[in-house]
């Protein structure tokens, strides 16, 4: 008898509960804010696709098709020539398959039509007349198609490529942290100090390195066979299968990232270092590292925090310049490549996924910021 | 204005619905007897220097040894680049077959590079045109950061509007502008010389940070009491951005803009590498650099040299920029 009672009760509750849940949930001050950012961050992709598209619309046609090639068409019949410039101009989506010009506001739509969600099927190859689709493209969410590499699509490419960067990014990032975060403790630990003397000496230093010229000294300096860093037997280049071909871009990259990070931990240090709490626990009669490592750091370490899932999730973006100078096959050079050759499609799903992965990594930022400190809370207006 | 709601007369002790209920005070002089002032005494004496806000910021600016090696470094720097391009021998700075990767001699201290001009008089030119062209986009720059984020932080209305453009700009990778914008003023502007390129190029989206810096900075002075004064006599906004705001920000600004100079000399380097910098028969820095790095393992000099020479105006400008923003900091006036 008690038994059923109680679960008749039970259930009553959890039907109440699930809306009361619901109802908390949408209520909620931080949900409220979580969704006010991320509807304002589609807001802003919507207009940075508008604004790239209108900006590569001001390109002039002459620079997306042979003029050569048109003129000697051209001067044997003119309607070929037409229909080779139509081409070329279709499949930068000026204009459609007849030669009717497409306004921008077309395009901007198109684009948003293939970033969304829904299952579509959309024609990319043709006959060599464009008179027949031979393939269809099906799935949910399209990012288009190189055109100077036509046979592969934009997810495929940024794919095969993200692995060596990943790899190398997140290496670079650990290496990064577990030194510069310890030297800029160190130099806070004592402000006007031989150990911050030293570290301002070495940050400015760095600071004034220029960084290409660094990579291409280091590049030949650990490279040589029969240097000081022969043992390591880095090479020139990389190498597939050979990691220790990848030590001195490593090296660089770490190198000259110190100085940016340890600046900062050691500027947030002093602040937390001068702050009432760490003179009362020093009237108290605690130890310097006592108040150091267990109330400083956690407070120091807050502002940092909010960095890293952007350094996480851009890690699939490789450093241009480390990449063409060891030539590892990875993704910083996708961009500029596509600029260079006017590769419209890339342009526009190369800075769709930058922008969309930067505005997320803000968004965690700020969320997990709010697990380390309960200080700050996230609230809409 | 919220901070007044506390010491709203209601909440008072002592007022209790309108009526005052003060106690009785004995008179003044009867509590208290008039000593009058005794010059005599040390301890009336003000022994400590009257404390400046510029004084001191010159005083520990200058006590920085960084300070001074970062100002004889710059002033060499810019008398060299002055001086020594007007006494260049003739044809020295000219492409010259004869002269390619010239090694160093008695006649070319420093050798000559890929297009056989003479290395030493050629750094000193580039080093004009980079430094030119860096302190002009980062006075552009800083002049509309600096007019941008007074009025972002002023008019609290137009806070949506400037953080959508922030972020629009913000999210958009650098170098796509930089590229698009060439190719686009290339294109349409066949006529328009590289530098103006160049300068457009840079300054088009490089005053946000700067704006969001000044707003930022803005918005902590706003709430002082000097500026609600101002704001309850009804002082024009003009006039209380550029009386009141703009003296007390001008000195975190120029920091602001020396450290960006470096940025900008580096963005031209950086251009020139991808080939969006200046014509070939104009000499800059990342022209110089770019050229000695197409070969730079048969002929080191044509390199190296250039390197150092931005690497010495970069260290300058850093050293003089991290030393004014300490210098500024009024808690290291002792």
């Amino acid at each position: 008898m008690l038994s059923s009672q109680k679960i008749e009760e039970k259930q009553k509750i959890t039907f109440k509960d699930i809306l009361l849940k619901i109802k908390k949930a949408i209520t909620n001050e931080t949900f409220l804010y979580v969704m006010k950012r991320i509807f304002s961050s589609l807001l802003t992709l919507f207009l940075i696709i508008a604004l790239l598209i209108v900006l590569l619309r001001i390109i002039p046609d002459i620079l997306l098709y042979d003029p050569n090639l048109y003129n000697k068409l051209k001067a044997s019949s003119y309607s070929s020539a037409e229909a080779y410039r139509n081409s070329e101009l279709f499949r930068y989506g000026r204009t459609t398959l007849e030669g009717r010009r497409l306004p921008a506001l077309f395009s901007v739509v198109q684009y948003i039509y293939w970033l969304l969600p829904i299952p579509k099927k959309i024609p990319v190859r043709w006959n060599v007349n464009y008179t027949e689709v031979l393939r269809y493209w099906e799935g949910t969410v399209y990012f288009g198609r190189s055109l100077t590499q036509p046979s592969k699509y934009i997810t495929d490419m940024i794919g095969e490529r993200m692995g060596i960067s990943m790899r190398i990014s997140l290496i670079t990032v650990f290496f990064i942290y577990i030194i510069s975060y310890p030297l800029g403790i160190v130099m806070a630990k004592k402000p006007g100090g031989v150990a911050d003397r030293l570290g301002t000496a070495f940050i400015v230093l760095n600071y004034a390195i220029p960084g290409l010229v660094f990579y291409l000294l280091m590049n030949s300096f650990m490279g040589k066979p029969d240097g000081v860093f022969g043992w390591l037997k880095a090479g020139y280049l990389y190498q597939e299968g050979q990691p220790q071909t990848l030590i001195p871009p490593i090296f660089c990259m770490v190198f000259l990232s110190i100085p940016g990070n340890s600046m900062w931990v050691r500027r947030f240090t002093v602040d937390e270092l001068n702050s009432d709490y760490v003179k009362f626990a020093r009237s108290k009669g605690l130890s310097d590292n006592r108040i150091m490592y267990t109330h400083v750091l956690r407070n120091s370490i807050v502002p940092l925090v909010r960095s890293i899932p952007s350094t996480l999730l851009f890690s699939f973006v490789g450093s241009y310049y480390v990449e063409k100078i060891w030539s590892i096959p990875g993704t910083g050079g996708l961009l500029t490549g596509a600029l260079q050759k006017n590769d419209f499609p890339l342009i526009q799903g190369l800075t769709f996924i930058y922008a969309a992965i930067s505005m997320l990594a803000f968004l965690l930022g700020d969320i997990i910021t709010v697990f380390f400190d309960p200080r700050i809370r996230l609230r809409a207006k | 204005m919220r901070n007044l709601d506390k010491f709203n007369v209601d909440n008072l002790p002592g007022f209790d619905g309108g009526e005052a209920v003060l106690p009785k005070l004995p008179k003044q002089e009867e509590l208290f007897t008039l000593v009058g002032e005794d010059k005599s005494l040390e301890s009336e004496k003000i022994t400590t220097a009257p404390y400046s806000y510029f004084k001191s910021v010159f005083k520990v600016f200058f006590r920085n040894p960084g300070a001074i090696i970062g100002i004889v470094v710059l002033a060499l720097l810019i008398i060299g680049a002055i001086v020594f391009p007007i006494f260049a021998p003739e044809g020295y700075l000219e492409m010259n077959v004869r002269r390619v990767h010239r090694l160093p001699d008695a006649i070319h201290i420093l050798g000559c590079d890929l297009e056989g001009k003479d290395l030493f008089y050629s750094i000193w030119a580039g080093l004009r045109k980079s430094l030119t062209l860096a302190v002009v986009s980062a006075g552009i720059n800083v002049i509309l950061g600096t007019i941008a984020g007074l009025i972002w932080g002023f008019f609290r209305k137009l806070d949506v509007f400037f953080i959508g453009l922030y972020n629009l700009i913000s999210n958009i990778p650098s170098l796509l502008i930089y590229m698009l914008l060439a190719t686009i003023l290339r294109a349409t502007f066949p006529e328009m010389l590289d530098e103006v390129r160049l300068v457009i190029s840079l300054t088009f989206t490089g005053w946000i940070g700067l704006a969001l810096f000044v707003r930022n900075q803005t918005l902590i002075i706003l709430n002082r009491e000097y500026n609600l004064a101002s704001h309850t006599l009804g002082t024009p906004a003009r006039r209380i951005m550029t009386k009141n705001l703009l003296p007390y920000l001008l000195a975190v600004i120029v920091t602001q803009g020396s450290l960006m100079i470096p940025g900008m000399i580096s963005s031209e380097v950086g251009l020139s590498f991808f080939g969006l910098g200046l014509h070939i028969s104009k000499i800059s820095l990342g022209g110089l650099i770019e050229n000695g790095r197409k070969y730079f393992t048969q002929y080191f000099h044509a390199f190296i040299w250039p390197s150092v020479a931005l690497a010495l105006i970069i260290l300058a400008f850093f050293l003089i920029g991290f030393s004014l923003s300490d210098s500024l900091d009024p808690r290291k006036h002792r």
